[in-house]
């Protein structure tokens, strides 16, 4: 084949503005027109197309209320993402006490929490301090939740009563995949308001 | 009242606690009675120390800054 054919023969397979000019097999020249807005070119081993990249970042894999219950149960949590948040929203409860959250029930935390300027413990069922006021507002992560070999890092930010701060980092002593969690507080009264979401994070 | 959620299949069921999600539920309670008794007579000793030598909690901690 001369240059000159092979210009000509390019010519006839570019039809289209955006067309892609690949070989489909050995020799043998093809057209691939221009992909969806925000697709980018991806292969499936032999020849490239058109796709979509796959979303990273954090899937919401539940939302529970809390209200109008003493225990929420959260149970069987996807297993497939690296790390786990449970975003503890705007809870409510009467009196002071701490906000109880127990990954799969049981009491395997070891952490230690900032609070304020004060270095506090942090009591093992990744609890809060005793004496909190309500609204509060925690955020959990816990990373590589669904190892069954590894024990886990995790940290825990947040406020409640509207002037306590809280900062905890420390891990999960325990090689179990978490899969549930329980939160509850140290009243063991009905909540009056606030809401979990579970978030997935690749 | 407990509320179950799974989160496969988002079925949710409000029921009454058995035994021991009761059992649960109240050594909860213990706990956090325990934690706020420990706190209680950490602060009591703290002020006493406080006002052995009479000083307040700021003048304490300027001392030791």
């Amino acid at each position: 084949m001369t240059r000159a054919r092979d210009v000509a023969n390019i010519d006839g397979i570019l039809t289209t503005t955006g067309d892609t000019y690949f070989a489909s097999a050995a020799a043998t020249p093809a057209r691939l027109g221009i992909g969806a807005a925000g697709t980018y070119l991806t292969s499936n081993g032999t020849i490239p197309s058109w796709g979509s990249v796959s979303a990273g970042g954090m899937t919401l894999l539940s939302t529970t209320s809390l209200t109008g219950v003493s225990t929420v149960t959260i149970s069987s949590i996807n297993q497939t993402y690296q790390n786990i948040q449970f975003s503890i929203e705007n809870v409510g409860w009467t009196g002071t006490t701490y906000l109880r959250v127990r990954p799969n029930d049981t009491n395997t935390i070891k952490a230690t929490a900032f609070e304020g300027t004060v270095v506090a413990s942090f009591s093992q069922n990744l609890a809060t301090q005793a004496n909190y006021s309500s609204p509060a507002v925690f955020t959990y992560i816990i990373d590589n939740y669904a190892s069954t070999t590894s024990i886990k890092p995790l940290k825990v930010y947040g406020a409640a009563g509207l002037d306590t701060q809280f900062f905890g980092g420390g891990f999960w002593n325990a090689t179990t995949a978490i899969t549930s969690v329980v939160i509850s507080n140290g009243a063991g009264s009905n909540f009056t308001s606030g809401t979990v979401k579970v978030w997935g994070i690749k | 009242m407990i509320r179950i959620h799974n989160a496969e299949t988002n079925e949710v069921i409000d029921r009454e606690m058995n035994d021991e999600e009761l059992a649960q539920l109240n050594e909860g309670i213990a706990d956090a009675e325990a934690q706020r008794e420990a706190e209680a007579a950490k602060a009591a000793e703290k002020q006493a120390i406080l006002d052995k030598l009479g000083i307040t909690a700021e003048q304490a901690k300027l001392l030791l800054s």
